[in-house]
């Protein structure tokens, strides 16, 4: 399955000026990119479902969570991996972000009699041109508001990181975190304590009780409400358990989720395959050819619906003069 | 062009080898040595039961010296409890015993204020540490007068248990009686909370239980004398129900037992007093499904 094409627009029409090879790495790396973005927002999926059955203790509102945060990573990664395509080709770049300095070109013009074809041509003729730049930009010069956008976006998708590492590191422990909260459940501390919440009406040590009454009470199974994942109706007790557990694992596995959170953004933003591409480079031409096609049409259909009120419209008869 | 490759190359290959590294902590046996179970008793070691343990002790004290001018006072509240019933030889038997009343309302408040998220087996085993005094005196009055009939093996549980069949059976429920009747025995005893089961000093005293409340004073007064004997709890098709468990003795009637960490109970239904209702007899119930030993 082509996922570059799906999730990039890897389309062949758009690499047709590039020798075959080049246009196959350019493909496959897309597309290597793309079942990264879709793996990522699967294990989101994933992850989704192991809250939604810690919270909700039900397979149908868990599957939709799972659905839906999934979904929301998906646009979220898709976003941010888009925002950080940028080619490196400085003319084309600064033609796409500047269009008005190719049309100022064409203001004295006359395209009234301009076919469909000879417009055409003349994309074809300037995409050939552009396509021929082979300049690129320095680097560009630093300004502070590229470290806050970085940090943004690595905020982001570290965020986006820990809710699925949290997920999921449930799911790998779910074993020993039960052994854990059957230990709890047992530990003579919190049944004595809760006890005597329920029993005594002395109120020394209250805050204590009430924490070992309502630790106990979210550990009990509730009929209707069977545990699914974990024993344990609270989510924030099991993350908490499971940190105590695994101690410094955890940050290591926090960070290894991390890490291939951060891979594709970090491919698509130092990777020169992408940024001095063949693809963008191409795509980027693509864009300014269609912009520069339509500019043709539309002042074409200007001048000739000027031309017409010129010669065929009657101003005298407009103003009663006869 | 070479370094870009490289660049891309080993981004690539860090993703999918990291994927896998993750995925294989899926696997049971590969995570267990990396979680660490005793630091889980540093998180509830952290509730301080200090202060309670003190209170505790302070409670004790006070309960001695409350018992010692107890003793003094001669006007203590007791009540005086014949039982009469015939065992399954036919012999008549008698025995008497008195308990103080104050017995019967604090085993009464202890119920009501019992935390319900508990299970059932922390419930009963409360519930017969709390009656330790009441029973303590009428095991002591039944350990007497099976001696002075010299009786031994079967006969001394059939002694206790025909004891605890004889009264007529009671409903007891968590929510209004359905069927009326009213409190007494014979009849129903609605808003018992929690789990619809009476301590076994309420039960010496109201004579009103249902299966759970029978089989609970059964256990607590045969556990007094010394005997292996557990509660169990199960399905049968009438719905869910508890009985009495005897490890030890053959079965009167073999049906059904249930094993128990490789100790084997002979059921024993103590609803009701009749010749069918013999230590090990289950063939009253159509379907036995589900048993399991709650107090041992």
């Amino acid at each position: 399955m082509n996922l570059g094409k799906l999730f990039f627009g890897v389309r062949n029409e758009i690499l047709i000026n590039v020798s075959s090879e080049e246009a196959n790495r350019q493909v496959f790396i897309f597309n290597m990119l793309g079942y990264m973005l879709l793996l990522l927002s699967f294990s989101c999926v994933g992850a989704g479902i192991i809250y939604g059955l810690i919270i909700f203790n039900n397979w149908g509102v868990a599957i939709f969570t799972g659905v839906f945060l999934g979904f929301i990573c998906f646009i979220l990664l898709h976003l941010l991996l888009f925002l950080s395509l940028h080619t490196h080709y400085r003319k084309i770049k600064d033609q796409l972000s500047n269009m008005e300095t190719l049309f100022d070109k064409y203001d004295d013009v006359d395209f009234k009699g301009l076919s469909d074809e000879e417009a055409v041509e003349m994309v074809t003729n300037m995409k050939m041109t552009l396509s021929r730049d082979s300049v690129k930009s320095e680097p560009s010069p630093f300004h502070f508001s590229q470290i806050i956008v970085s940090a943004m976006i690595i905020s982001l998708v570290l965020l986006i990181s820990f809710i699925v590492a949290n997920g999921y590191e449930v799911l790998m422990f779910r074993s020993s975190i039960n052994n854990s909260f059957n230990e709890i459940r047992n530990s003579e501390q919190l049944q004595n304590l809760a006890k005597d919440y329920k029993i005594s009406k002395n109120t020394t040590n209250l805050e204590q009780k009430l924490d070992a009454v309502w630790t106990l009470s979210m550990l009990k199974e509730q009929r209707g409400k069977e545990f699914k994942v974990v024993n344990c109706y609270s989510l924030l007790m099991t993350i908490d358990i499971m940190s105590i557990g695994l101690g410094k694992t955890k940050i290591i596995i926090d960070l290894l989720f991390a890490v291939i959170f951060l891979i594709p953004y970090l491919l698509v933003k130092k990777s020169e395959e992408f940024s001095s591409g063949a693809f963008l480079k191409e795509s980027t031409i693509d864009g300014i050819g269609t912009s520069f096609l339509m500019f043709l049409l539309s002042s074409r259909k200007i001048q000739q619906i000027e031309q017409k009120i010129k010669t065929e419209f009657d101003y005298k008869k407009a103003l009663g003069i006869k | 062009m070479r370094n870009q490759k490289n660049f891309f190359k080993f981004g690539n290959l860090a993703f999918w080898v990291i994927l896998v590294i993750i995925a294989l902590n899926l696997f049971p046996f590969l995570n267990d040595k990396l979680y660490r179970q005793e630091h889980i008793s540093e998180w509830y070691n952290n509730f301080d039961t200090t202060q309670i343990n003190k209170e505790e002790e302070d409670e004790l004290k006070k309960d001695e010296t409350d018992t010692t001018e107890e003793k003094q006072n001669d006007n203590k509240q007791m009540t005086s409890f014949k039982w009469n019933w015939n065992d399954y030889a036919g012999r008549n038997c008698s025995v008497s015993f008195k308990l103080e009343n104050e017995e019967f309302e604090k085993s009464k408040r202890y119920r009501e204020s019992y935390p319900a998220f508990f299970n059932e087996g922390n419930l009963y085993s409360d519930f017969v540490k709390q009656c330790d005094k009441p029973i303590s005196i009428i095991s002591k009055a039944l350990k007497l007068e099976m001696d002075k009939r010299n009786l031994s093996g079967i006969d001394r549980l059939n002694f206790v248990v025909s004891a605890i069949q004889t009264p007529p059976y009671t409903y007891v429920e968590m929510r209004n009686c359905e069927q009326g009747g009213e409190c007494k025995p014979n009849g129903c005893c609605p808003y018992v909370t929690p789990f619809a089961v009476y301590t076994p000093t309420e039960y010496i005293f109201q004579e009103t239980g249902d299966c759970d409340t029978k089989s609970l004073i059964a256990y607590a007064i045969l556990k007094k004398l010394s005997y292996n004997v557990a509660v169990m709890v199960g399905d049968t098709h009438a719905g869910p129900h508890a009985m009495l468990g005897v490890a030890g003795f053959s079965a009167e009637i073999p049906s059904s037992f249930v094993r128990h960490n490789g100790t084997i109970y002979q059921p024993w239904e103590t609803t009701n007093f009749a010749d069918e209702f013999q230590l090990g007899n289950m063939r009253m119930w159509r379907s036995w499904r589900n048993w399991k030993v709650v107090l041992n």
